[in-house]
C-alpha cells in the first residue's frame, strides 16, 4: 500500500494533497468507476430524462429536447397499439417461454429415463443443441417459407394429413403461435441441456430410496425430481424470459408486425417509435415502461420461487 | 414380519459375478447380519431382497410367497442406504413421513401422529422441522432410521448406514437399531464390512467371500468354530494367529511344522488330520487363547517369541510379538504382563486349535 502511495505521489503531486486521506485507491478504481458511468448508468439516467421530454430530431419543430412532463407516458398509455403489443407479450413471453421450459423439461426427462444406449443419448443432444447455433434470422427466413400458405412445407404435411390450409402468418394469433413454433424449434435445447444436466446429477439412490418407501413413478416424479429440478427449471425460465422479453429478429423476418400492427411486441413497437418515427422522447418512455414492467415481473417470480422454498 | 428364504440368487454383471448360489434362511424377527471384504457379493445380496437388483437366477420368498419378479414398491420392505439417501429438499419430519404418503388412504392426522411416535422412538422429536442438510450425521441416522421403520415394514434392510460415523456414535447407534429391532419384532437383513458391528449386532452372521456364503451361524460358532481359513481370518479382532504347516507322520504322532515351529499333534486333533487331502495344513490360534510363560510350560504347544509392540486397548493389551525368524504372532493378555523387548513363550492348548485342510481362503476346517 505504501509503495503504491510513494510511487503516485512521486509522480502526481496532486494525489499528496490526498495522500492523509487514504485517497489513493479512489483514484485507482476511479477510471474504472467514470468508464462504467459513462458508458452505461449515464445513458440509462439520460434517457429517463428523456422520456420527460419532446424529442423528435427527424421533425422541424422538435429538433431539441424540450421537457413536457408525464405527455409521453399518457400518449403511450392511451395507445391502443401499446396495449396490444402487451397482450401480444403476455402471450408470447408467457406461453410461449411455458411451452419451451415444460418441452425441454419433458424431452430432458424422457432421454435420460427412457434412452439407455450413451450413444445416441448425446446424439439427440447434440441435434437439439444445434439449432442453437444458426443465425435467428436465418431461422426465421427458414421457417417463414415453411409456413408459406400455399406451397408451404408445414401446410403441404398438414394436407397430406387430410387438413385445411391454416393462414400461417396472416392473422394475429397464428402469427405469433408460428414465431412461437419456430422459437422454441431454436431454443428448446437450452432448457433441456440445462434440465438434463440437473437430473443426471440428482444420486440414484433418491429414486431407490423412494422406490422402497413404495412411491409410484407420479410421485418419484412430483416429489423429487420436480423439487430437485426447481433451481435449474427456475433458471432455465428466466433466460428464455430475458430472452422472450427482447424478442425482435424472428418477429421482424416472420411477419414484419404485421398484418397491419397485430403481431407487434412491446420492444418492436419501441423500435418503430424511437428509428421508424424518430420519436425519441416516446420510444424512451416506453423503453422504461417495459423495463420496469420486466424488473416487476422478476421480483414476483423470485418471490414466489422464495415463499415456495419456506413452505 | 415375514420369514427371509433366498434360494440359489445369483446375479452377474456381464462376466461379473457378484454372487453364486447363494442361499440364505432368515427366521421371523431375527437379525440377520452380512459381513464380509469388499466386493464380496453382501450388498448385491440385500439389493436382491430390496428388489433394487434383479437376480440372473435363483429366487426371493416372504413368508413362502415369491417376491422375485416384484418390485420395490410391492414388497413391504425399508431400508436405510449407505449413503442414507434422504431426501434432501425436505424437512426432517417429511422424509419420515414421505413412505406414508407413498400409501393410499392415510389421513394428515394419521400420518402426523405416526410421525411423532417413531420420532419419539428414534430419539429425532427435536429436530423434526429442520431441513435435512443442516442435521448432523449422528441426527440424520435416525431420521433415516424412523424413515425406514415409521411404516413397519415386513423386512427392515440396512446397507452400511454407520460406516461414516465416529467410533462412539457407531456404538451408540448399533444399540440402539437392536434395541428397535427387538422392539418392533422386525426381520432385520444388515450389511456391514466390520467384523465387530456384525459380531456385536447379529443374532445370525452370514460371512460371504467372493459371491458365495462362507458361514452361516451366530456369532459365537462363526468364532469359535470357522469354517474355513477365511472365516477364521475375517472374523475376530485382533486376527487370529496363522501358522502354514507342513504334515508328515511319525507313527500315530502328526507332525506339523512350518519351517521353524513344529507342533506335534496326538489325541482327538490327529484323527481330524487324517481326513486331509494333502500335506498342507493350516494352524491357527486365537490372540485371546494365548498365555505368556518365560519357560515354556504350562500348555500343548509353545512358540518361542519376543515382544515386539505392546498396545494398550485398556483391560488388555495387545501384544505383537515374534518368532526368532521374523513370523508375527499376537497375543491377548491382561494388562501390564509384558514389555518390549521381553522373551519368553506363547503357549496354547489343544483345543484351542483350528486346523484347515490348505492354505487357500476356501480350506475347509479339519476338527
Amino acid at each position: 500500500m505504501s509503495t503504491i502511495k510513494e510511487d503516485l505521489r512521486r509522480r502526481l503531486p496532486v494525489v499528496d494533497r490526498f495522500a492523509d486521506r487514504d485517497l489513493a485507491p479512489y483514484l485507482l478504481v476511479g477510471p474504472t468507476i467514470v468508464t462504467v458511468f459513462l458508458i452505461t448508468i449515464g445513458p440509462m439516467l439520460w434517457s429517463l430524462w428523456l422520456s420527460f421530454n419532446r424529442w423528435a430530431p427527424a421533425s422541424i419543430a422538435h429538433q431539441t429536447p424540450s421537457f413536457n412532463g408525464g405527455a409521453n407516458y399518457a400518449w403511450l398509455f392511451s395507445q391502443g397499439r401499446f396495449w396490444n403489443s402487451v397482450a401480444n407479450f403476455a402471450y408470447y413471453g408467457g406461453v410461449g417461454v411455458m411451452l419451451q421450459v415444460g418441452l425441454g423439461l419433458f424431452l430432458a426427462l424422457a432421454l435420460y429415463n427412457y434412452v439407455d444406449n450413451k450413444g445416441i443419448r448425446i446424439a439427440m443432444l447434440t441435434l437439439f443443441a444445434v439449432p442453437m447455433m444458426i443465425a435467428p434470422l436465418v431461422v426465421g427466413r427458414i421457417w417463414q417459407l415453411l409456413f408459406l400458405p400455399g406451397g408451404g412445407t408445414v401446410n403441404g404435411i398438414l394436407g397430406m394429413l387430410g387438413f385445411s390450409a391454416v393462414p400461417w402468418l396472416q392473422s394475429r394469433w397464428l402469427g405469433l403461435t408460428a414465431i412461437m413454433i419456430a422459437d422454441t424449434w431454436q431454443w428448446v435445447g437450452l432448457p433441456l441441456l440445462i434440465i438434463y444436466g440437473g437430473r443426471a446429477s440428482i444420486s440414484d439412490t433418491l429414486y431407490e430410496a423412494a422406490r422402497v418407501d413404495g412411491a409410484s413413478r407420479w410421485m418419484q416424479f412430483r416429489r423429487i425430481t420436480l423439487p430437485q429440478l426447481r433451481n435449474l427449471i427456475a433458471i432455465a425460465f428466466l433466460l428464455r424470459f430475458m430472452d422472450a422479453y427482447k424478442f425482435f429478429d424472428k418477429l421482424f423476418i416472420m411477419t414484419n408486425g404485421g398484418p397491419g400492427t397485430q403481431t407487434e411486441l412491446p420492444t418492436y413497437f419501441t423500435y418503430l417509435v424511437g428509428f421508424s418515427q424518430f420519436n425519441i422522447g416516446r420510444a424512451a418512455a416506453l423503453t422504461w415502461v417495459i423495463g420496469l414492467g420486466s424488473v416487476i415481473a422478476m421480483l414476483l417470480f423470485w418471490r414466489s420461487m422464495n415463499t415456495e422454498e419456506m413452505a | 414380519m415375514a420369514k427371509v428364504h433366498v434360494q440359489d440368487l445369483t446375479k452377474e454383471y456381464g462376466s461379473l459375478v457378484a454372487t453364486d448360489n447363494v442361499s440364505l434362511d432368515i427366521g421371523d424377527g431375527e437379525l440377520v447380519v452380512l459381513v464380509g471384504p469388499s466386493g464380496c457379493g453382501k450388498t448385491t445380496t440385500l439389493r436382491s431382497i430390496a428388489g433394487l437388483e434383479t437376480p440372473t437366477s435363483g429366487s426371493i420368498t416372504f413368508d413362502d410367497v415369491d417376491i422375485t419378479d416384484k418390485s420395490p414398491q410391492d414388497r413391504d420392505i425399508s431400508m436405510v442406504f449407505q449413503d442414507l439417501a434422504l431426501y434432501p429438499h425436505m424437512t426432517a419430519k417429511e422424509n419420515i413421513a414421505f413412505p406414508l404418503r407413498a400409501e393410499d388412504g392415510h389421513s394428515e392426522s394419521e400420518i402426523d401422529s405416526a410421525v411423532n411416535d417413531i420420532a419419539e422412538v428414534a430419539d429425532c422429536d427435536e429436530f423434526l422441522d429442520k431441513k435435512i442438510t443442516s442435521l448432523s450425521g449422528g441426527q440424520q441416522q435416525r431420521v433415516a432410521l424412523a424413515r425406514a421403520l415409521v411404516r413397519r415394514p415386513e423386512v427392515f434392510l440396512m446397507d452400511e448406514p454407520f460406516s461414516d460415523l465416529d467410533e462412539l456414535l457407531k456404538r451408540q447407534l448399533r444399540a440402539e437399531v437392536v434395541r428397535l429391532q427387538h422392539e418392533f419384532g422386525v426381520t432385520m437383513v444388515h450389511v456391514t464390512h466390520d467384523q465387530e458391528e456384525a459380531m456385536t449386532m447379529g443374532d445370525k452372521l452370514v460371512v460371504m467371500n467372493d459371491g458365495n456364503v462362507a458361514q452361516f451361524g451366530d456369532p459365537d460358532e462363526v468364532f469359535s468354530e470357522p469354517q474355513s481359513l477365511f472365516v477364521a481370518m475375517f472374523i475376530g479382532s485382533p486376527q487370529i494367529n496363522r501358522f502354514d504347516c507342513h504334515l508328515s507322520w511319525d507313527g500315530d504322532t502328526a507332525v506339523l511344522d512350518d519351517g521353524e515351529v513344529t507342533f506335534e499333534v496326538d489325541g482327538p486333533l490327529v484323527d481330524a488330520l487324517q481326513m486331509a487331502r494333502g500335506d498342507e495344513i493350516t494352524a491357527c490360534v486365537r490372540p485371546q487363547l494365548l498365555n505368556w510363560s518365560d519357560d515354556g510350560s504350562g500348555g500343548d504347544f509353545a512358540v518361542p517369541v519376543t515382544v515386539d509392540v505392546v498396545e494398550k486397548i485398556g483391560t488388555e493389551d495387545v501384544v505383537r510379538c515374534q518368532t526368532p525368524n521374523g513370523h508375527e504372532v499376537t497375543a491377548e493378555v491382561a494388562t501390564g504382563v509384558l514389555d518390549e523387548g521381553m522373551e519368553g513363550y506363547l503357549t496354547f492348548t489343544a483345543e484351542s486349535l483350528h486346523l484347515f485342510d490348505g492354505h487357500d481362503d476356501d480350506a475347509e476346517r479339519l476338527n
